[in-house]
This record gives structure tokens, C-alpha cells and sequence, in this order.
């Protein structure tokens, strides 16, 4: 069964006793593809990391997609360049940094504005969405729950 | 008709079909279609609504997401779901 895996970019090429692959380098994006023959147990487990691993690469890409689509042309120009974008908040117009990188975990933060007219971090919010979802849902999640609805983000959080 | 007059036309048409998204940890995003005319479709549709709010997930509408909806609008074009959120 052909799988095509989406990943860092670590191998050109490789072969081994229980499956046979190829891999090419598309941009910056390495696509490894493989057949798995199915000749024992051991196989049929690698196989099947293999394909869940496939599998979980893919949906990372389309929250990724979704992610992007949702941003405005600023906020995706941010998060293209810096890795993290900026929303106001529905209620109280407070800014937040939502970043990239840190799963979900403590990865927005509560701005405000100092005496120097820079932007500084005044808090630390913590929430997530339930379940162990992709980083760009998580990442979408929390900007439309900001943008529409900080209330409930405000209620459910932990602040640091 | 101008052609920012055009741009606007095109942008407040309304499809025939209707499409619910929403993330899930193994396929990312998920995408329901939905044919209006057909109530089996919306129908369909509509469960799929009703199972995730009673999960606790929350339902935004329009085309920048800015819409609340409490209750499925068949007639809507575009719906986004998110799961409840947890501190950490």
C-alpha cells in the first residue's frame, strides 16, 4: 500500500528488509513514500506507525491551512514572519499575542502598553482546547474564542 | 453595475450547499456538506450540529467567523465549530 509521509526533511533516500521507499524534496517539504509488503507482524506494526504518523502530518497541514485562512492579512503576515499573531479582545479590546510553538501551552499572552509606548507582556494566559488536537486548530481556536467570545476564555483560563 | 458593485454581488451570494468544519486530532478539520434543497442532507447536517453543541462546542458563522449561532441555520453558508476550551 503506497503511503506518503510529510515530515522534516532528514533523509534523502532509504531502504530497508520491511518496506521500500523513496523520498523527494519538494521546496521545503519532504515527501517519503513507502510499500509496506505485509510479510510478518512486525511489518504490519510498522507499517501502521507509519501510516498514523502519515496520518497525523496530514491533519497538522490542514490546521495549519484552516489556520491560515481565518487570519487577517496582517495577523498572517505576523505569523509568517515572527511566528505569532495578534488579536483584540472581543469585550474588554485587550491585546493578545497568540504564538506558534508551544502546543498550546501558555502561548498567549495579555499585552499592554508601557509608559515608553511599547507593547510589553502584562500576563500569561493557559487554555486549550479539549483534546489533543493539531497546533493550527488549537492556534484557530484560541483566536476566534478571543475575538468573539474573551468572556468565556477569561473564565475558563489560567493567568500567570 | 461598477465593478466594486460586482465584487460586492459576488460576495453576497449565497451558495446552494452549506459546510460545517470542525477540528478532530486525527483528520484535522473536518468538512460536513450540505445540499439545502435536500432535507436529508440538512438533516444529516443538523445532527452532526446538534451531537457537537452538546459536547460543548461553539458554533461561529460568516465569512470572518463573527457570528454566534446557537441553533443550526441550514441557510447559512459557512460554519465553524470549536471544542470547549480547559486551563492548563
Amino acid at each position: 500500500m503506497p503511503v506518503t509521509v510529510y515530515g522534516p526533511i532528514i533523509s534523502a533516500v532509504s531502504t530497508t528488509a520491511w518496506y521500500t521507499s523513496t523520498s523527494t524534496t519538494v521546496g521545503s517539504l519532504y515527501i517519503h513514500s513507502f510499500t509496506c509488503d505485509g510479510t510478518d507482524n512486525w511489518d504490519q506494526r510498522r507499517c501502521e506507525y507509519e501510516r498514523q504518523r502519515q496520518d497525523r502530518a496530514v491533519a497538522y497541514k490542514k490546521a495549519e491551512d484552516w489556520l491560515m485562512e481565518n487570519l487577517s492579512d496582517e495577523q498572517r503576515d505576523s505569523y509568517s514572519k515572527e511566528l505569532f499573531f495578534e488579536v483584540i479582545g472581543s469585550e474588554s479590546r485587550r491585546m493578545y499575542r497568540v504564538r506558534r510553538g508551544l502546543s498550546g501551552v501558555r502561548n498567549v499572552q495579555e499585552m499592554k502598553k508601557a509608559i515608553t509606548g511599547r507593547w510589553k507582556i502584562a500576563r500569561t494566559l493557559c487554555f486549550h482546547p479539549a483534546g489533543d488536537l493539531p497546533e493550527g486548530d488549537i492556534l484557530l481556536t484560541q483566536k476566534v474564542l478571543l475575538e468573539r467570545d474573551e468572556e468565556y476564555v477569561r473564565k475558563v483560563a489560567n493567568f500567570s | 453595475m461598477s465593478f466594486i458593485g460586482v465584487i460586492e454581488s459576488l460576495e453576497n451570494e449565497t451558495s446552494s450547499l452549506g459546510v460545517l468544519r470542525y477540528p478532530t486530532r486525527e483528520a484535522g478539520d473536518v468538512q460536513i456538506t450540505w445540499d439545502k434543497s435536500k432535507p436529508d442532507d440538512v438533516e444529516k447536517a443538523r445532527g452532526i450540529f446538534r451531537d457537537l453543541k452538546a459536547k460543548g462546542y461553539r458554533a461561529f458563522s460568516g465569512r470572518k467567523l463573527d457570528q454566534t449561532l446557537s441553533y443550526f441555520d441550514p441557510e447559512v453558508d459557512r460554519i465553524a465549530m470549536f471544542p470547549p476550551i480547559v486551563g492548563g
